[in-house]
């Protein structure tokens, strides 16, 4: 569908949000029990956090949860009854969610329809509405303005424009959600995109050349490159990079329980680990940075190679996170030829 | 008077220069983090950095490095990390160069403000826990030692948030642990950051037998942490990494600290206090308690 | 496109219908399904068999589609491959299958094939191979090179026999050495690693197609033996490639060797396509 833009009166944010909980699990950045920012379930609308930070973990578990039950069995009497998940019972609005999570939902929706349709992922998907936030500020880490990912797929975006919100609605999901409220919106009449536009250039949002997609070419051809060795030698193979990432979307499937009763369940797994594609005999990526490679070639040349976008928003949560600080949009830049110096000075030795 | 990122540069430059060292692991400076870099000869020497968000242990690298000459890096609280993993066969101290530093304390990442230009002035509110408590700010031995000796700390009594959890009932901190657990995303960076953490394959790996399920439940994950903290009592040295890496929060060295010091009340040991000392749990001493056998 | 069923992780159940020891290590189990028809495959396939409570793991479809049962072959090296061998005949086992691509089998018609197999790399062969005696006349030659560390190794031992007892397919049995040039007491066949054989017996690159499966080494030495050596081209050497699958549906990230998907776009692929792979393995 055609874009419609809408205003949404700062006054009636609270309003909206009340209402919305009628119809919706209504979930939002605020605080957990230590104080830090995650996209949660506010109890009140004054639980919820306006803020541009990210929480470290991004909303993708709302449609991919960290842990789901595939398959249901049972054994009675003789016969196993094998059952499929529990599909949600309510609509989910990420109320406020940052554009960088909001897009990514699109990039790992890619995945789970090509072929065969995924349907515990795209059950919880058709379920879930994005109502974006857009930043008034970019972050230290933040890279969105070198990735050409926009708005694309979000329902629902909200560009503070002091005063007011200035709403655009791409989707059907989108417009149902002010067609629920409609009492609370305003039609825009102004000239939309420049203003969005111009809420971009000073949030320092707006796109800047090159930008990370140009580095594919190069990358295709630095498989080999000496300096992987040295420059991804501090990885520790944990799995922050991936678990915060919003559009990682690796898993393991699991049993637990007996053989008369159990689930086979969905876990999130992360490719920087060790036994991810450890096997009997062998183990392909014998080294950690073959594994940190793998996770970077990925997002920058496999996926975008088979399904057009980079897998990455620029959110920046996997430096941010890292233990080690290993800063992805670096080292694209270095073996994508955007920048001749390696991140940190650190050249292979040899 | 040279600065000590000079200092320390010049000193590394002539680590390589004189052939005593295969690499170097320090902390260098870009894209506005400070972070742990593993450099080997040719490398570019000019964003070596020691400063407040230097947090890395890096003998969290000494393992994987086994068989050549290392020069490191080394805070005060750090030091007992290379003498537990010398007493533990993991590291030959004669290939290690140890580089002193005065520590000016580590702020503590989730406090450090977005204008970092003040960064060497924050007072110890914006500490990370362990500093705040700090008792001796220089590495007490080393092979080269870079800058001014710093003075001697005034530290902070207690650890408000240890208090705390002290200060509840039994069902009180279970809950307040189940709550913490439920935080918990299992994605073991406590545990790869772990210095004392080296084992080729953990237990969280096996699953011939599988120890631990995979799906990420409070149980679960506290069934984690408990095993990993009892792998790691009497052998912790509390540089807290554990927690400051932990990218949901949770304070992991609550554990680690409350065994460390059953461990100083019970044998008088302090993890790799001196090169020399046994390991508390591989050692007997006819004077070791012994209440607990029935 | 995406043959769905709506519940795309729900698998089907089979019973265990017999088990055969076929090495200390490898059994092969046939499956009858109580609830319709065995899935219809094509050879070359694979699916994600298994057992409740323990995990599901990818094995090969290792009998040929026009038989009445279906069988895999499991070596017994992991978790769930373990509780596979501690089946009996009546017991219930998951599958969710058939995934991923197969032989080429009409764009092989015509041609000589050597088929070159080491170990449990034998299963997915299994299939095409009697697929290809029961349509003898599609083919100008059939060769067979068998290749295993040790004796108590070789799978199929029975069908082996009955291959080398055929005038319509030539079979070369061979054990690593163990000290090379000494011959192994008792041992009917040749000791020898593979590539020796064939850079002895040297079988022309004239519409001839090579067919392998074996460890990865044995992969890799055999077609470089076949290229550097023996003028084949990359498009004569077909193989079937092991990755760590979970889901074997393009989902789980685990298989992926640059942009291909091992289950998606294999696990059969041309030695032509493996070389333009990232040099990965």
């Amino acid at each position: 569908m055609a874009a419609e833009y809408y205003r949404l009166s700062k006054d009636k944010v609270a309003e909206l949000f009340e209402r919305a909980r009628a119809d919706y699990d209504v979930v939002a950045k605020t605080r957990d029990a230590n104080g830090n920012l995650v996209y949660g379930r506010p109890v009140s609308f004054d639980d919820v956090a306006f803020v541009d930070e990210q929480p470290p973990m991004s909303a993708k578990a709302f449609a991919l949860p960290q842990t789901e039950a595939l398959v249901r069995y049972e054994r009675e009497n003789d016969k196993i009854r094998a059952e499929g998940p529990e599909a949600p019972t309510r609509d989910i609005l990420i109320f406020g969610v940052n554009m960088c999570d909001a897009t990514a939902f699109d990039i790992i929706d890619r995945v789970f329809r090509w072929d065969y349709l995924d349907d515990p992922y795209l059950g919880r998907r058709a379920q879930t509405t994005q109502f974006a936030l857009a930043c008034a500020s970019i972050q230290q880490d933040c890279f969105c303005d070198r990735i050409s990912y926009d708005e694309d797929g979000v329902d629902a975006v909200a560009y503070d424009l002091e005063g007011s919100y200035l709403i655009k609605v791409q989707t059907e999901k989108g417009r149902t959600l002010v067609e629920r409220y409609k009492d609370l919106f305003a039609t825009e009449d102004g000239d939309a995109e420049s203003s969005i536009k111009a809420f971009k250039e000073k949030a320092g949002t707006a796109k800047k050349e090159p930008m990370l997609e140009s580095a594919k070419p190069a990358l295709e051809k630095a498989f080999e490159h000496a300096d992987w060795e040295i420059l991804a030698s501090t990885c520790i193979g944990c799995g922050v990079c991936t678990y915060v990432c919003p559009t990682c979307h690796c898993f393991d499937i699991q049993d637990e329980g007996g053989s008369s009763r159990g689930r086979r369940l969905r876990v999130w797994d992360h490719c920087t680990g060790r036994t991810f594609t450890a096997m009997a005999a062998e183990q392909p990526r014998d080294r950690q940075y073959k594994r940190y490679r793998q996770r970077l070639l990925h997002k920058f040349w496999y996926y975008p190679e088979r399904f057009g976008p980079l897998l990455c928003t620029g959110c920046g949560r996997c430096i941010t996170h890292c233990p080690v600080k290993i800063n992805i949009r670096e080292l694209v830049e270095y073996f994508g030829g955007l920048k001749d110096t390696p991140p940190g000075g650190a050249r292979h030795g040899k | 008077m040279a600065t000590i990122k000079e200092e320390l540069r010049a000193a590394v430059k002539k680590l390589f220069d004189e052939d005593r060292i295969d690499y170097f692991v320090g902390y260098v400076e870009d894209y506005g983090h400070t972070f742990p870099a593993i450099l080997a000869k040719g490398s570019d020497l000019s964003r070596l950095t020691f400063d407040r968000k230097s947090y890395n242990n890096l003998a969290d690298f000494l393992p994987e490095l086994r068989g050549s000459r290392v020069g490191l890096v080394c805070k005060q609280c750090e030091v007992r990390t290379l003498n537990v993993l010398a007493a533990e066969g993991q590291i030959e101290r004669d290939k290690l160069v140890v580089v002193g530093v005065p520590c000016p304390a580590m702020v503590d990442p989730r406090k450090l403000p977005a204008d970092e230009a003040g960064l060497d002035d924050l007072d110890e509110s914006y500490w990370q826990e362990k500093c705040r408590r700090c008792l001796e700010r220089n590495t007490p031995f080393a092979d080269v030692f870079v800058g001014e000796r710093a003075s001697t700390p005034t530290p902070a009594e207690g650890w408000p948030l240890l208090q705390e959890v002290e200060a509840m009932s039994a069902e009180e901190r279970l809950a307040w642990w189940r709550e913490q657990m439920s935080l918990c995303i299992r994605c073991y960076a406590c545990r790869l950051a772990c210095p004392l953490c080296y084992c080729h394959q953990c237990f969280v790996e096996d699953n011939k037998p599988q120890w631990l399920d995979k799906s990420v439940r409070p149980e679960n994950n506290l069934h984690y942490h408990i095993i990993r903290a009892i792998h790691l009592a009497g052998r912790c040295i509390e540089c807290q990494e554990c927690s400051r890496v932990c990218p949901v929060g949770i304070p992991v060295d609550v554990l680690n600290n409350v065994l460390a010091r059953d461990f100083a009340e019970r044998f008088g040991y302090l993890a790799g206090e001196t090169a020399e000392a046994k390991p508390a749990l591989t050692h007997y001493e006819r004077d070791d308690k012994e209440d607990f056998i029935l | 496109m995406g043959n769905n069923s709506e519940r795309l992780y729900v698998p089907r159940l089979a019973r265990v219908a017999a088990v055969v020891d076929e090495t200390p290590t490898i059994k092969t189990f046939r499956l009858a399904f109580d609830d319709g028809p065995r899935p219809d495959f094509k050879c070359g396939q694979f699916g994600e068999f298994g057992i409740f409570g323990v995990g599901e793991a990818t094995f090969c479809f290792a009998s040929p589609p026009d038989r009445e049962y279906l069988e895999i072959t499991v070596k017994n090296v992991g978790k769930v491959t373990r509780a596979f061998h501690n089946l009996n005949e009546g017991d219930v086992i998951t599958l969710r299958g058939p995934y991923g691509n197969w032989f080429p089998y009409d764009d092989l018609k015509g041609k000589k094939l050597l088929f070159i197999g080491g170990g449990i790399g034998q299963a997915p062969l299994r299939g095409l191979l009697w697929t290809c005696l029961e349509n003898r006349g599609d083919f100008e030659q059939l060769d067979l090179i068998y290749a295993a560390r040790e004796e108590c190794e070789l799978v199929y031992e029975r069908e082996l026999v009955e291959f080398e007892g055929r005038d319509d397919l030539a079979v070369t049995l061979a054990l690593d050495p163990v000290c090379p040039g000494e011959p192994i007491p008792g041992w009917r066949g040749r000791t020898s690693f593979v590539p020796p054989i064939l850079e002895e017996e040297r079988p022309s690159p004239e519409d001839r197609v090579v067919i392998t499966c074996g460890p990865p080494i044995m992969i890799k030495l055999v077609a470089k033996s076949l290229l550097e050596k023996l003028d084949y081209a990359p498009g004569q050497i077909w193989t079937t490639l092991e990755m760590k699958m979970k889901c074997g549906l393009g989902k789980c990230g685990r298989c992926n060797i640059g942009s291909v998907y091992v289950c998606k776009d294999g696990p059969v692929f041309n030695y032509e396509q493996i070389l333009s792979f990232p040099k990965e393995f």
